[in-house]
């Protein structure tokens, strides 16, 4: 029996700017469970990092949000600033897509890690040696030599893995990873996603995988939500979302990987760009470069609708088994 | 990986050469411009071989080549030449104006620093908000007062007025005739305190103040707005972000984390205040009738003694070369980004 | 690229027009460029705000014939510091216009061209901005002679320096730009480049340094008259009325209080005006503008 961690109900989003009001998140919902990978999927700019923001509350000044983040049976979205401290970093915790920039470039890579274990586990009475613990978890060989160097001394890849090391010292049920390997390359990506998936092994934490790159996902998720425009256009297990594709957009998305595919062909793309969130279309957002639209998609917005127990989607056109050729 | 000797060794090489050319301006200024220096040297009513011998003590007669290099050995020595009025080595004069100048400066500069630092930092944690536009307005106006017209006017309220602290001077004639001061380093604040000269302690203090306060303001407001601007920058950075959200403690991640990273900026500040106090100083002492370097320079000015307006330039200008020097290596010291350089 | 530039400036003016503090300085500002320019309409006194002395007068307290109160000789203080804002805001505007026009060109072509030329013009710049301004100033009108012009020109030797720095380090980092790369592999002239790309996208920081410079401008050569070596008897420039009335605080404050009042009020207006203006115009700090993920 799957136990729901985190349930996003209706979440929607805008950010007041100057040039207007942009509507970032459209009422999205999705469920990540206990001890899962739940990949989120989607182009630059489909609101998928304002969501993980939205979960752990770093929103800039100028967001209205409404909808409800269900957590350990509160709402995540009304806890005052206060409560929110006393689940960062110890219930929820997250990594960036830049792991360069995510440390201090003044202070030593140990100091930084003891500062975290001093905050999330205060009970721990030798900090350094837990650091030097953790360090030794996510796969280094020379600890104290890391303990010692600044973070400008090391490489990106081990950059990201202090990073996890610190988004790890509380232990939390769940951590969110923005674009954890874009800033990296092929080998060491390929180390992250092991580490990953040993974490989720080791403490039973959920990660909350944010993606543009369907490899990373197809490796290591276990449910995967596609995201467009601000909208989740389709949700399900891995396999059902690669194997049994539904909706348009997520086959468009399938179908442009550089895999499997004769030589000298030319590489299928999906013509056209995102729709400006400062006026979106009223009915479904991917209406405009869709190949099934009707008028009925570009008047009404697409709801969520189960095709099997884990497998919804928001089309009113969806593809069936049996419409494509693998 | 970058050491910080090898800055260290660069730096300090730079300055030298700084110094080299500021020498040599300070040259050509004091040699090239001026219209009669042998004439001010004995004054209008000398003879005409006095203006001669003059001119061959002042080795005017020399050429122009020979004289520099004369300088720039002289400079070697520590002779910054003679004062064209008083007939005394420049640098020994200076030497004896220098610590009351350094006494406001340093003070000033120290009370600069942390009301800067508190203030600019208060005020980007509470960006936007009532507290920061009012620390704002204070910073802004401490940088556009005019330090002369700010010291009258404390001297208006404080002593014309309310009569709580003198009007100017050092130290009070009484303090002078019943509890004089053995001057050992020069600071009378200092000397009073190592004599145990506790009621002189408390004089030199009264007459410190409303100087020091006055010449604080200028360095405040550049502190305050330097720090303000980079801690609201640095609260921005990612690395902010990311301890945020996970879970560090928020007094760690403002007072160590974000000062930190602010610090620098806040140290850049008070090189620039120390360029202004020096001379911001000059101001403040003629109207306290303070006797620095301030009043020195002033009295020099007055009399075309160029000599030693021009040794005050050099000693001046070493001054700000060597604190910036000080300054720029604490930074490396502290930022190892700095030392990439 | 003119699409860029105008876009930006809608926005800035947006901005600017919301921003009570910058329309508030800038207020103050106008008022004293409109003192100055009509200053001989405006002053109840002009002859004596020029100089004419009228010794029947002399320290007058505030009152409504005389605002200010009157002076040594007996001449309105307020007319005085009238025809004063001429002296003060063409100061600041020679300054700081000389130093940027010379400083600019240096330092974009320091920072365009790099190798030797950037080493040898910077350390030129080091070693003048190794100089504390004021003292250097000071040794300049010392040797020259006492007198306004001087003490502007002193000011100005002094301070192109900073704006040489800001023009390179801007320089620098726009030549890499891919437009300009471009231009370049067209075959456009370099010194086309520099002036026509280079320096309009340049021109940000060194507005907002020379809209605060103005007040550092003013309030330097407010103070090289107070020590006797900017503008000379019976000129009506601020510092130099400071000084005089030095003497006469405590019997007669409205005569060095007032003036320096000016000087105070003009400075900090400019300083408020650059600091909003920097806010504004520096993507990091302005407000609300919505951060994309």
């Amino acid at each position: 029996m799957k136990e729901a961690l985190v349930e996003v109900k209706e979440l929607s989003l805008k950010f007041v700017t100057l040039e207007g009001v942009a509507d970032v998140l459209d009422d999205i919902s999705f469920t990540i469970y206990n001890k899962e990978v739940f990949g989120l999927v989607g182009e630059t700019g489909c609101g998928k990092s304002v969501t993980a923001l939205s979960i752990i509350k770093l929103l800039p000044k100028n967001s209205i949000v409404k909808g409800s983040i269900a957590f350990e049976g509160m709402n995540l979205l009304e806890l005052s600033e206060n409560d929110m401290k006393k689940i960062r970093g110890k219930k929820i915790s997250m990594i960036l897509q830049d792991p360069v920039s995510s440390l201090n470039p003044m202070f030593k890579v140990g100091e930084q890690l003891c500062d975290a274990i001093k905050s999330n586990q205060p009970n721990v009475s030798n900090a350094k040696a837990k650091a030097l613990e953790l360090l030794n978890v996510l796969g280094f060989r020379e600890p104290e030599r890391i303990f010692n160097s600044f973070p400008n001394e090391l490489s990106g890849g081990m950059q990201q893995r202090i990073a996890i090391a610190i988004a790890l010292t509380g232990e939390p049920k769940l951590l969110i990873a923005d674009e954890p390997t874009t800033a990296l390359d092929v080998l060491t990506q390929a180390q992250i996603v092991s580490l990953l998936k040993d974490i989720r092994e080791k403490y039973g934490t959920s990660i909350l995988l944010i993606t543009h790159n369907l490899g990373l996902v197809a490796s290591i998720c276990d449910r995967v939500g596609v995201m467009y425009s601000g909208q989740i256009v389709e949700v399900g297990l891995t396999e059902e979302i690669f194997y049994e594709t539904r909706h348009p957009y997520t086959f468009g998305l399938l179908q442009s990987l550089p895999y499997n595919k004769p030589k000298n062909d030319k590489l299928p793309v999906i013509l056209g760009n995102l729709p400006s969130p400062f006026n979106p279309p009223k009915g479904c957002r991917f209406s405009e470069r869709c190949s099934r639209a009707s008028e009925e998609c570009r008047k009404y917005k697409p709801k969520l609708y189960n095709v099997s127990q884990e497998h919804a989607v928001a089309c009113f056109h969806p593809l069936k088994a049996g419409d494509v050729e693998y | 990986m970058a050491s910080f000797k090898s800055y260290l060794v660069k730096r300090i090489i730079l300055a030298l050469i700084v110094l080299y050319f500021v020498v040599t301006i300070t040259f050509i200024l004091s040699h090239v411009v001026p219209s009669d220096p042998a004439e001010l040297y004995v004054g209008p009513k000398a003879t005409k071989e006095q203006r001669e011998r003059a001119v061959i003590e002042l080795g005017l007669d020399k050429p122009l080549y020979i004289q520099y290099l004369n300088y720039i050995f002289g400079l070697f020595k520590g002779d910054l030449g003679v004062s064209l009025r008083a007939h005394t080595p420049v640098l020994h004069d200076i030497l004896a104006y220098l610590p009351a100048t350094l006494e406001i400066v340093i003070i000033a500069n120290i009370i600069a620093l942390f009301v800067g630092i508190l203030f600019g930092t208060f005020s980007a944690l509470k960006k936007d908000h009532l507290e920061d536009h009012l620390i704002r307005f204070v910073s802004v106006g401490g940088v556009s007062i005019p330090s002369f017209w700010f010291a009258l006017l404390m001297q208006l309220i404080f002593f014309g007025v309310l009569g709580i602290l003198p009007l100017d001077g050092r130290v009070s004639t009484e303090t002078q005739l019943f509890n004089p001061i053995k001057v050992i380093t020069g600071f009378y604040t200092l000397d009073a305190l190592l004599n145990l000269n506790f009621p002189a302690f408390i004089d030199c203090l009264r007459h410190l103040i409303l100087p020091a306060f006055v010449l604080a303001t200028y360095p405040i407001g550049l502190v305050t707005r330097m720090v303000r601007s980079m801690m609201v920058e640095v609260l921005n950075e990612n690395y902010i972000r990311f301890a945020k959200a996970n879970g560090f403690k928020e007094n760690l991640i403002y007072y160590k984390y974000a000062l930190r990273n602010a610090l620098t900026p806040a140290l850049m500040a008070l090189g620039l205040s120390f360029a202004y106090s020096i001379t911001g100083a000059f101001l403040v002492e003629v109207i306290f009738s303070w006797p620095g370097l301030g009043t020195y320079t002033v009295n020099a000015i007055l009399e075309n003694d160029y000599p030693s307006i021009l040794g005050v330039t050099i000693v001046g200008t070493t001054f700000y070369v060597g604190v910036n020097l000080l300054l720029d290596i604490f930074q490396a010291y502290i930022d190892p980004r700095v030392r990439l350089k | 690229m003119k699409k860029i530039l105008s876009k930006e400036s809608e926005i800035t003016l947006k901005l600017l027009s919301k921003d009570k503090l910058a329309l508030f300085s800038l207020a103050i500002i106008l008022f004293f460029i409109i003192l100055a320019v009509f200053a001989p309409y405006i002053a109840p006194y002009p002859e004596e705000g020029e100089g004419k002395p009228a010794p029947e007068r002399r320290f007058l307290p505030p009152s409504i014939e005389h605002p200010f109160g009157t002076d040594y000789l007996g001449r309105d203080i307020l007319s005085r510091i009238i025809f004063g804002a001429r002296i003060s805001l063409s100061v600041g505007i020679f300054v700081v216009v000389c130093a940027i026009s010379v400083g600019t060109p240096i330092g974009l072509i320091a920072g365009y061209y790099g190798g030797k030329v950037d080493e040898l013009l910077m350390r030129a710049t080091d070693v003048f901005l190794s100089f504390p301004s004021l003292l250097f100033a000071i040794a300049l009108v010392a040797s020259l002679g006492p007198g306004l012009f001087n003490a502007m020109l002193s000011l100005a030797i002094t301070w192109w320096p900073w704006y040489a720095r800001l023009a390179r380090a801007q320089a620098v980092s726009i030549k890499e730009q891919p437009f300009i790369l471009a231009s370049k592999a067209i075959g456009v002239n370099d010194i086309r480049i520099v002036f026509k790309h280079i320096l309009p996208n340049s021109l940000t920081p060194i507005i907002v340094q020379g809209t605060m410079d103005m007040s550092s401008a003013i309030l330097s050569e407010a103070g090289l008259s107070f020590i006797g070596l900017g503008a000379q008897a019976p000129s009506p420039e601020w510092g130099l009325m400071v000084s005089t009335g030095r003497i006469y605080l405590l019997n007669y404050w409205w005569f060095p209080v007032f003036p320096g009042l000016a000087i105070f009020l003009v400075a900090l207006a400019f300083n408020l005006f650059g600091d909003c203006l920097r806010d504004i115009l520096d993507p990091k700090t302005r407000k609300s503008r919505g951060e994309t993920f």
